[in-house]
């Protein structure tokens, strides 16, 4: 034994094992899932605007595991994995505003990372937020910054106004149609009850303070409102809903929550307007540009109207089927803020989202329908394939997103 | 040579060495006297560059010592300067494995020399016999100069008529050795300069011998004159 | 080889000589403790299950509905395997300090000798460092090896049909203690022991300053410590000091706090390397 002998047998176990570790947890690792849209009924390129971050997790029966994050854009698998350090740690688990830090990363710099807090159109990124989003040592002085980015010319022009009206206040949406901007909060009111507020603001005629357009709550006579949600928050019209308790038990707790009615607002106007209802089934609402599209839900048809906000009247579209009779209707939860995240309108088209499960495993389906014919033009799910024999694999899909500015 | 020059020690307020200037020749065996608490073995710190010195300049053949000149300079302090649980024969390796200087040739004939067993260990070895091994570890290695602290501290009789002999012998022949110690009788007729401290200053400088013959005194009794009076 | 390289692999592996006891107890002890767990945890699961099966009058299969299947997490979540990995690192902190006063302590002032070889100063430095590093290698190597021969063992104790189907790998994956120790993360683990490295570094230097300006040093050291510490607490002050959250990408959080952490460590090697060269005092 020389005096190395020590030094040397050590350092060699020590990295031995510590390689061994790494290479052995790499080959582990290599069972990566696929992730794919199986189409059932038209064209997968129908979703080609799909984007959505999910994971998929489960075990095959040589007791590997696998746990993968991924992203799904442009109908390929981006892993999580496969990214650096410094990506993984900037990583933000909402499509959208991932894609806005790795296009736009200077603009994003200091601005919120919440989806409601952006507005994107083909010329413009607007980001609206209030002081108290970004410091979060601060207390909540009404104060939104509106901040502008010029795509073309890279430029950014910002605004500080306050908010009149309410107290504590949070946007839920910013609809922009250059230079128009409304805005659509959240605030207390002076017995701390919620209201919701819409705003009327020109980018172009700055103001130091705005006052509420209009008060919800006292106008729809609902403590209970959600607003629709939109992926592209650019059309002239938003449309509302309001829920009242449903069934209770025995305690007085309320079990359900249901749709007591539907209502449009006109940015142009500054009108609010409650949406007629249907003698049989549901009401669904959608708008989109100058749009409003009502839907006769029937559970496995919906009969779509468009209905005329100015005199009030229904004009009969078409019945579109719909290939499961919850498709695109989630359950209405009363503390969500928004509805309709599983229905949108964009650019003519009606994209329906459900989470489906077959023998207890979840299964994002997706149907688009064409409003021209109101035929289905792609239905399908997004499948895992494995090429290991899998005895168990659950897809999550965090969050989708339709990234209506690629059509 | 070794080359102190106005070299300025200072603890805390209590200054030290205040200018210390002297030089040690190869071939030449000098002592450094004085009370205790005069500085002597911070001198030698000084030197070997363990305690840092606050003004002046001291040099090893016109050059400040770096780590490579330790292998022509050699210290043997008086606490034993190797691991307690080493044998002889260990502290012996472990000195050939770091000096280039190290002459395995001479160490044995030290260890031959002093009676020692190379298999002891230091930890099992009377304070005489620890006392040896310093001074093994430190004549082994062939330097121009050799520094010892208090090298008859706390010895027996024989182990110190022993280390006298050392004096005359060959192992320190051509060699600069600098010494302090308060046994000045057993070696004085082998100095041939005299460093006398007091207050952090040298008080005088001659030649032992010399001064024997032309003023009649030992070097004790100049101790005597200086402290007593 | 380079004379200057063997010196210093000389100095480690004397360095290493000196911790291999110390070691040699460390590695025994997560040995020991971590069977414990391995033989324990699946005994008392067992002896359950069979106590919940003649007392219920109960089916296998009810029992194990009652009590799940056993999973090798299940043995290595206890503090048989946690004790160890914090008595290692508390050891290891605790060596790190004593790497250099046991050189002045007793009678036997071997730091004459150390100080007075014919090598340049920094290698007992960098010896006394890598060997600290060696030795904290060596205790999640035993931890690695320790988890797989576990496996093994907990295995053949737990009746198959009642092994839940996680594997050593998944099990230590899901043992959070284990992302930080055990090269599960490679970015975590390079991060965690860098972070370790940079406090050591640090460490030495307070150590260096006391053995060299005795109470002034201790004063200087903690000067110098609580210094290092706020430089490295800055970045996560950024977004209060612009009272802006966002006002920095975590990425560059990351890369400023790397860089900052790696001139606190260059800054405290050259102070080192002055105080050994110059200052240091026997």
């Amino acid at each position: 034994m020389t005096k190395y002998s020590k030094l040397f047998s050590i350092l060699t176990i020590c990295l031995l094992t510590l390689v061994g570790f790494t290479f052995y947890q790499a080959q582990a690792e290599s069972v990566r899932p696929k992730v794919e849209l199986v189409t059932e009924e038209g064209q997968a390129e129908e979703l080609d605007l799909l984007y959505f971050l999910g994971n998929v997790h489960g075990y095959d029966s040589y007791r590997n595991n696998y746990n993968t994050t991924f992203e799904y854009r442009n109908g390929e698998m981006h892993y999580f994995d496969d990214l650096s350090i410094l990506q993984k740690v900037d990583f933000n688990f909402t499509p959208r505003m991932n894609r806005y830090t790795e296009d736009y990363r200077s603009f994003m710099r200091g601005k919120s990372r919440q989806t409601d807090h952006y507005t994107e159109t083909d010329e413009y990124l607007l980001y609206t937020g209030m002081h108290s989003d970004v410091n979060w040592r601060q207390f909540n002085d009404n104060s939104l910054t509106i901040s502008l980015l010029d795509k073309e010319t890279n430029e950014e022009t910002a605004q500080e106004v306050h908010l009149t009206g309410g107290s504590y206040q949070s946007v839920i949406a910013a609809y922009l149609d250059y230079p128009s901007l409304t805005l659509v909060t959240q605030a207390l009111d002076e017995d701390s009850t919620n209201n919701w507020l819409i705003y009327s603001y020109d980018l172009e005629n700055p103001q130091d303070e705005i006052a509420p357009v209009i008060n919800s709550k006292h106008t729809l006579g609902s403590p209970t409102i959600q607003l629709s949600d939109s992926q592209s928050k650019t059309g002239r019209y938003l449309s509302f809903r309001t829920l009242e308790p449903g069934e209770t038990d025995e305690y007085d707790y309320v079990l359900n929550h249901t749709t007591s009615g539907y209502y449009v607002y006109d940015t142009v106007t500054e009108e609010l307007k409650e949406v007629p209802s249907f003698e049989e089934g549901e009401t669904v609402v959608l708008t989109e540009a100058e749009t409003i599209l009502v839907g006769n839900d029937l559970e496995d048809d919906i009969v779509w109207s468009e209905w005329n906000f100015e005199d009030d009247s229904l004009t009969e579209q078409g019945t579109a089927s719909m290939v499961t009779p919850t498709i695109g209707r989630v359950q209405v939860h009363y503390y969500d803020y928004t509805f309709n995240q599983g229905l949108q309108l964009i650019n003519g088209r009606i994209y329906a989202f459900e989470e489906d499960y077959v023998e207890d495993m979840s299964r994002p389906l997706f149907q688009v329908i064409d409003l021209d014919s109101f035929d289905t033009v792609f239905s399908g799910y997004i499948g895992v394939e494995t090429n290991l024999d899998t005895s168990q694999a659950e897809l999550v899909v965090y969050e989708y997103s339709l990234d209506y500015l690629l059509n | 040579m070794i080359e102190l020059k106005n070299v300025q020690k200072q603890f805390g307020r209590k200054k030290v060495l205040n200018g210390i200037s002297f030089t040690i020749e190869k071939g030449e065996i000098s002592c450094l006297v004085g009370v205790n608490g005069v500085g002597k073995t911070t001198i030698l710190n000084a030197i070997m560059n363990l305690t840092p010195i606050k003004k002046g300049s001291i040099t090893i053949d016109g050059k400040p010592l770096v780590p490579e000149l330790y292998n022509n300079i050699a210290f043997i302090p008086d606490a034993s300067i190797s691991l307690p649980h080493f044998t002889v024969q260990e502290s012996m390796d472990f000195m050939n494995d770091y000096y280039d200087t190290w002459n395995v040739k001479r160490a044995k004939d030290i260890v031959k020399f002093f009676r020692l067993n190379p298999s002891d260990k230091l930890r099992d070895l009377s304070k005489g016999n620890q006392a040896k091994v310093n001074l093994l570890l430190g004549l082994a290695l062939d330097v121009d100069y050799i520094l010892m602290d208090e090298p008859f501290s706390g010895i027996d009789i024989f182990t110190r008529e022993q280390i006298t002999e050392v004096f005359s012998s060959y192992l320190v022949e051509d060699r600069g050795v600098l010494i302090t110690t308060h046994e000045i009788n057993d070696i004085e007729h082998l100095l041939d300069k005299v460093i006398l401290l007091d207050e952090g200053t040298i008080y005088k400088e001659f030649n032992a011998e010399v001064m024997r013959e032309t003023e009649g005194k030992s070097v004790i009794d100049v101790m005597r004159e200086v402290y007593n009076g | 080889m380079k004379k200057s390289l063997k010196s210093l692999l000389n100095l480690t592996a004397f360095e290493l000589d000196r911790l291999s006891k110390f070691l040699y107890v460390l590695i025994g002890l997560t040995f020991l403790s971590n069977l414990i767990s391995y033989i324990v945890t699946p005994m008392r699961y067992i002896s359950r299950m069979n106590e919940y099966m003649s007392t219920q009058s109960a089916s296998s299969q009810q029992a194990l509905e009652y009590y799940n299947r056993f999973s090798f997490y299940n043995a290595i979540d206890t503090v048989w395997i946690a004790g160890p990995i914090a008595i290692g690192i508390s050891g290891f902190l605790f060596y790190a300090v004593f790497i250099w006063y046991r050189e002045w302590m007793g009678k036997n002032t071997f730091a004459y000798r150390l100080l007075m070889l014919p090598v340049p100063r920094m290698h007992l430095y960098f010896s006394k460092l890598i060997v600290i590093y060696l030795g904290i290698f060596s205790l999640i190597t035993t931890q690695i090896v320790s988890l797989f021969i576990g496996f093994q063992i907990v295995s053949a104790i737990v009746p198959g049909e009642w092994f839940a189907n996680v594997n050593a790998l998944q099990a230590i994956q899901m043992n959070p203690l284990f992302i930080y120790i055990i090269p599960v993360e490679p970015m975590y683990f390079l991060g965690v022991n860098g972070i370790g490295l940079v406090f050591i570094i640090v460490l030495f230097t307070l150590i260096l300053m006391e053995r060299s300006y005795s109470i002034k040093g201790i004063f200087m050291g903690i000067v110098y410590g609580a210094a290092a510490l706020a430089i490295s607490l800055f970045p996560m002050l950024i977004s209060d000091i612009f009272q802006n959250q966002y006002i920095l990408y975590d990425s560059e959080i990351i890369l400023i706090l790397t860089f900052i952490l790696t001139l606190i460590a260059i800054t405290s090697i050259l102070v080192s390397r002055h105080l050994l060269t110059k200052k240091i005092t026997i």
